[in-house]
């Protein structure tokens, strides 16, 4: 006899699924049979052979370890097997995890739709909580990229009183003799100041608007990073009069548009009103201090004076308005005691002496400072909320595998009798929920991966899409999936070590007690479930009354703006195109009507402060006055009503015409409280030197300055003529565009009829405060995401529950449908207890709300947290689906022939 | 398994053939099942590996088993139950049905 193929890999790989004393005892045996069957070694080979040969290594290994754990069925001396049961209670705990595992797995294949339907409502609960978590770690957890030891970098604020309103703050915005002073504090390792700022980047002849960061030559420093090619700007390129403005682009900037080729060092752009020559490229990831992408730097001084066409400008010092950082190694009070004597000496030498000033230093992410955006407030309650998702997750899945083991219970009952220790069931059960839990946890990672840039889209459109969190996404994946694995598999797997034999025969008490857990985590599921709901209604309230807002002017408005020669987009130069393209405009049949404007609605103020000789005093405040430039048509373009008397029209533009004003009313009410304002006289402190009066000849409606504030300040519309203005008479011009036409029309006509313009941007008003809407927009979304979700899961869980308990009481209604229960009454016993369960979750969630409103108050816009149309409505959208999940069961229990169910026992 | 080791001692390869011959070719044994139930045979003291079998010019890596003498009580009275089984059963089957 030739000698055995043993060698070959196949058989070795083989063999070792074979346990380890019958693979050493009995292995090569096995093979030589297989041989001899085949017919000798030489007809012992190619795959056909090779299959039969592991399918019955399969098979037999499997079989040799269901002896291992279920005792010796079959030959006919069935029993508790002391010996055997103490040798595999000594196994190895590697063994034992493998069998656990083994038999999970062989569980799982036997039923593999639940096991699908578990993965999937796994995945979705785990994955809703890795998108919050990638959500978190960019606004609240992680420090910007990059940052040489982030947590030694603070944000400098100003507290003490805003010279505006009075009102007490934590200011960012530091002029620069701030900054200057703040540079000198000993105590600081280094300060950079920056601003960011929205500039048109020119290339090969296209305009592109691009983010730009005005940041000081220290700020690459400070923050310690290193140019990923090229070099960073120096002190000084940073400094007035450098003869060579230079950049720096972002990494992200430069593999778009410039496909990462290095050859763009030294090469001149033009950028905003002047040229640049780009010397470096920042490191991949870098946003500076931010969270959103940056597409270039540029030497804050330069760039600053370049922007507003004056040197002088800037050299005014106290103009130059920027945000700081300062890394601070030492004992942070000192430099903080230093940093403040300092600005104090500042504001003493200026007029704005505040005597409560302070310097507070703040962390590096934004939202944990002293003024976190709205969107990392509601992304933190989004956070509990999600944590909710998860457990409503768990007790759906717990309540699943109750089922399960109730199910199985015949089979655990088997295998408890014969001998398989308590602790065996119980690894076995949990291995098995492990497997589904890391299975989902995968499916939910690469989800997350997949989705993130989307997900980021849509939440944080702002943010740079993290580059270095994918190892802290996977930890969280995995731990989230163990667990999940130990909320969900911890209690049906305690349940099934108890199964006993009476259990099996239907009779235990144990199982009217899982029904009873089962009921519980069915009413927690609800409870969840209101919670997150009430939470989304609330959002969704909130968010189409911040977008139905009645500004009392029309949004729909759109403005135009230009920008000519020279980056020139504001102020000197401007105006005289902006007037000359408004007739251009206005014969357009795109157009009903079009008006210029000094400043867009939304869009900023211009303080100037009015006195009328018959009127009360006015200080100049935050409730303006306000003043705008305006040509004909404004108020009819805007929507905006005159209340009284006449519009400006174009005739007070001419030349020679008699300066006249319209005002608000709220102006007209605190100039002359209770009296009438036409035909009264208006002086501006720009002419008090030689009065003027300007005649108020209408008053125009209030109309709301902005999302959240409420008062309109006190605003004077002048001609663009009118001396108070100056030379910045005409910045925009404000568009109505007739039925249908869109803006990017209206663009395109623009552009050939004025084809010298450089830019042309047309956008309507509404886009201005779109990012005001963005935190309801994200609490929406998110909650009516996670809410939905909930909602599905505990539906899925109310029908199987209901569907089970139909199963399990086959035998119950069959007989008591012979003896004449009329089907409406078995329903009625049937669903009962699982209704209820759901009724006093969905009260206890309504609880829940109820109490936990305050929370989210201050979240929500001009929606009261126990807004009763809101709760109405969940209770509505809970009970109808309760009543649809319940349907398909209860009609089941209606169709139960008691003959059938009968013979099925 | 134990019928097909009660007359000699037999190897795997033989015992496959035996078992199906016994069945009349109904029953063909996978190889590693074989020695799994031969394992527990033995850990019954039903069975056991001998090496008495072992002539001149048998190949050495071949395992003989033989029934012991318990198993062949045990082949025995298993034998004898399911032909009493046989028995009776056909018995029924000649009954007319009286429903």
């Amino acid at each position: 006899m030739k000698s055995l193929p043993d060698r070959r890999l196949i058989w070795r790989v083989l063999r070792r699924w074979l346990p380890g004393g019958f693979r050493e005892r009995r292995a090569e045996a096995v093979l030589e049979t297989h041989v001899a069957l085949a017919g000798g070694p030489e007809r012992a080979r190619g795959a056909v052979f090779w299959i039969g040969v592991a399918r019955d290594v399969v098979a037999t290994g499997i079989q040799l370890r269901l002896d291992g754990i279920g005792g010796r069925v079959g030959d006919g001396t069935a029993r508790p097997d002391a010996k055997r049961g103490r040798r595999s209670g000594a196994m190895s705990g590697w063994e034992a995890l493998r069998q656990s595992v083994f038999m999970a797995a062989r569980s799982l294949r036997r039923t593999p739709l639940f096991a699908a339907a578990v993965v999937l409502i796994l995945a979705l609960g785990i994955s809703s909580n890795v998108t919050m978590f990638r959500v978190l770690d960019r606004l609240l957890l992680s420090p910007p990229e990059q940052i040489r030891s982030p947590d030694e970098v603070k944000r400098i604020y100003l507290y003490g009183h805003s010279p505006f309103s009075g009102d007490v703050t934590h200011s960012a915005s530091l002029s620069y003799p701030d900054y200057r002073g703040l540079a000198g504090v000993a105590s600081f390792d280094g300060v950079a100041g920056y601003g960011t700022r929205s500039l048109t980047l020119w290339v090969d002849g296209a305009g592109e608007t691009v983010s730009a960061e005005f940041a000081t030559a220290s700020y690459f420093d400070v923050l310690g990073v290193r140019a990923a090619a090229g070099r960073f700007y120096s002190a000084e390129e940073d400094a007035i009069g450098s003869p060579v403005p230079t950049a720096v682009l972002g990494w992200s900037y430069w593999q778009r548009r410039f496909s990462g080729d290095r050859g763009v060092i030294g090469r001149e752009l033009e950028i905003g009103r002047t040229t640049y020559t780009v010397v470096g490229v920042a490191p991949r990831g870098f946003t500076g201090v931010g969270i959103s992408p940056i597409d270039v730097w540029l030497p804050i001084h330069v760039a600053s004076a370049a922007e507003n066409g004056s040197t002088a400008w800037v050299d005014a010092h106290g103009w130059l308005m920027m945000a700081a950082v300062a890394r601070v190694s030492g004992p942070e009070p000192r430099a903080v005691e230093e940093a403040t004597v300092v600005a104090r000496g500042v504001r003493e030498a200026g007029r704005r002496a505040d005597p409560d000033l302070r310097v507070v230093l703040s962390p590096l992410i934004h939202a944990l400072g002293p003024n976190p955006s709205r969107e990392s407030q509601v992304a933190r309650m989004l956070a509990v909320l999600t944590v909710l998702v998860l457990l409503i997750t768990c007790a759906n899945v717990g309540n699943l595998y109750l089922a399960r083991v109730l199910a199985r219970r015949r089979e655990l009952a088997v295998q408890t009798a014969l001998g398989v220790s308590r602790g065996q069931l119980f690894a076995q059960l949990l291995a098995e929920v492990a497997i589904v839990a890391l299975a989902a946890g995968a499916f939910a990672w690469w989800l997350g991966t997949a989705a993130a840039g989307a997900l980021f889209g849509v939440l944080l459109p702002d943010a740079a899409l993290p580059t270095a969190n994918g190892p802290r996404v996977l930890v969280l994946t995995v731990v989230l999936a163990l667990i999940t694995a130990l909320l969900t598999g911890v209690l049906p797997a305690l349940r099934a070590t108890r199964v006993s034999v009476m259990d099996a025969m239907g009779r235990g008490t144990a199982t009217r007690r899982t029904l009873l857990v089962r009921r519980v985590l069915l009413a927690f599921q609800a409870a969840l479930s209101v919670l997150l709901l009430v939470g989304a209604g609330l959002f969704i309230r909130s968010l189409v009354r911040a977008e139905s807002i009645d500004f009392g002017l029309d949004v729909s408005a759109l403005t135009l703006d230009i920008e000519i020669e020279g980056g020139i987009t504001f102020g000197e130069g401007l105006s005289d195109e902006v007037l000359r393209l408004l007739p251009i405009v206005r014969q357009s049949a795109l157009v009903e009507n079009a008006a210029a404007t000094s400043v867009a609605p939304f869009s900023g103020w211009w303080g100037v402060g009015v006195s009328s000789p018959d009127g009360e005093e006015l200080e100049m405040g935050a409730s303006g006055p306000f003043l705008f430039g305006v040509t004909g048509d404004y108020f009819v373009a805007l929507g905006l009503p005159i209340l009284q008397g006449r519009p400006l029209t174009d005739d007070d533009t001419r030349p020679g015409a008699s300066p006249v004003a319209v005002v608000n009313e709220r102006l007209a009410g605190l100039l002359w409280p209770g009296r009438d304002a036409i035909g009264r006289c208006l002086v501006n402190e720009r002419e008090q030197a030689a009065p003027v009066c300007t005649t108020v000849v209408g008053v125009a409606r209030d109309y709301r300055p902005s999302i959240t504030g409420d008062d309109s300040p006190g605003i004077y519309y002048v001609s663009p003529t009118h001396p108070a203005l100056g030379s910045t008479a005409a910045n925009t011009i404000i568009v109505r565009a007739r039925e249908g036409v869109a803006p990017i029309t209206i663009r395109d006509f623009v552009r050939s009829a004025a084809p010298h313009l450089r830019m042309v941007t047309v956008a309507p008003l509404s886009d201005r405060f779109a990012a005001g809407l963005r935190a309801w927009r994200m609490g929406a979304a998110l909650l009516t995401a996670t809410g939905i979700l909930a909602l599905i899961i505990a539906a899925a869980g109310l029908y199987s529950m209901l569907a089970f308990e139909v199963l399990q009481r086959r035998r119950e209604l069959g007989i008591r449908a012979a003896l004449g229960a009329s089907s409406s009454r078995l329903v009625r016993s049937t669903i009962a207890a699982s209704s209820t369960a759901v009724l006093a979750g969905v009260l206890l969630g309504l609880v829940g709300s109820l109490a936990s409103g305050s929370a989210i108050e201050s979240l929500l816009f001009r929606v009261s947290a126990n807004d009763p149309a809101v709760y109405a409505g969940v209770c509505a959208v809970l009970l109808g689906v309760g009543v649809l999940a319940g349907a398909l069961p209860a009609r089941n229990v209606t169709r139960t022939d008691p003959a059938i169910s009968l013979r099925e026992e | 398994m134990l019928a097909a080791l009660a007359d000699r001692p037999r190897y795997g390869y033989e015992l496959v053939e035996r078992i199906a011959e016994l069945t009349n070719g109904r029953k063909r044994v996978r190889p590693g099942n074989l020695y799994r139930v031969l394992e527990r045979l033995e850990a019954r003291g039903l069975a056991e590996e001998t090496r008495s079998a072992l002539e001149k010019g048998e190949d050495e890596r071949r395992r003989y088993f033989r029934a012991t003498a318990a198993g062949v009580r045990a082949a025995e009275s298993e034998l004898a139950m399911y032909s009493g089984v046989l028995r009776r059963a056909g018995g029924l089957r000649e009954r007319p049905a009286d429903g």
